[in-house]
């Protein structure tokens, strides 16, 4: 009976520990990402900051599909930015100003590989007008439904 | 070169001007008319302009083409709401990220400026027009 509780309890914590999420500053991954697209160094430290899944849609050798390693230069200066995380992925909101001071807002998917957290997916918004700047994390793939609601 | 607002805008409007040069009639009804439209762009190119009064097809690789970007596909959400402004929300899928930009423009002033001599030389060199492309911005930026 003993050893049925404490093989119970050693599931329940182990499966507590499964799903809490992890926590990560996502933030500081995508610092490092928008210093590496500055330095023009992200191309060949594309693997350090990209997930597999993502990679596949970026030819190195075709110029125009590089705009995916480099989205987030269109945020020129930040304004705030959030983060949520669940088990499975965290995604970081920007808020930002482009280099012609137009608002702009990055959504962005992080998914973890080999150990690191990696973009798996972004969303790109050109707000009209800073008014539509979030006010909490959303994930990349949600951002559409909040457009057209 | 990443795209601007003002790029993938103009590029919108460049796809009605390709639809209405292709079908006058059915165009001007679709986008005249109050209530909403849509514009879809395929990977393929095939490009598709349509509303309940119609459906306009033509190509819309050349346009998409000048954009730096390898583009999936594009939607274009249009909202003719008082029969003048009409909003929009553009939503290009480069499949693994997504962008959207939003605006309102003067349907008439857009049909009605690819009229004249400007266009058709605009159309004949297939390249970037100066003077045509500043004429879209203003329309699409609602200037």
């Amino acid at each position: 009976m003993k050893l049925f509780v404490s093989l119970m309890l050693t599931m329940i914590l182990y499966g507590c520990s499964v799903l809490e999420p992890e926590q990560v500053d996502l933030y500081e991954n995508y610092t490092k990402q928008t210093q590496a697209v500055k330095n023009n160094i992200i191309l060949e430290n594309r693997k350090l900051f990209f997930t597999n899944r993502y990679l596949k849609a970026v030819n190195p050798d075709d110029e125009k599909s590089l705009l995916l390693l480099k989205l987030s230069q269109y945020v020129d200066q930040e304004v705030s930015h959030y983060q949520k995380m669940d088990a499975q992925k965290g995604c970081l909101s920007i808020n930002g100003i482009e280099l012609n001071k137009d608002p702009v807002s990055l959504h962005v998917e992080y998914k973890k590989e080999h150990g690191l957290w990696l973009v798996d997916y972004m969303f790109l918004h050109l707000i009209e007008s800073s008014e539509d700047y979030v006010k909490e994390a959303l994930c990349p793939r949600d951002v559409e439904n909040t457009i057209f609601k | 070169m990443s795209p601007t607002r003002t790029e993938l805008r103009i590029t919108i409007a460049k796809l009605i001007e390709v639809a209405y040069s292709e079908n006058k009639g059915v165009t001007a009804k679709i986008v005249r008319a109050k209530g909403p439209f849509k514009l879809t762009v395929d990977q393929g190119g095939n490009a598709q302009l349509s509303s309940q009064l119609g459906v306009v097809t033509f190509s819309g690789s050349d346009t998409l083409e000048k954009i730096g970007a390898n583009i999936k596909s594009v939607s274009v959400s249009f909202s003719n709401t008082d029969g003048a402004i009409t909003k929009y929300t553009a939503i290009i899928d480069l499949k693994v990220a997504k962008i959207a930009v939003s605006g309102s423009f003067n349907i008439e002033a857009l049909i009605t400026s690819c009229s004249g001599i400007l266009c058709s030389a605009a159309k004949a060199l297939k390249e970037r027009h100066h003077a045509y492309d500043m004429e879209l911005q203003r329309i699409m930026e609602n200037k």
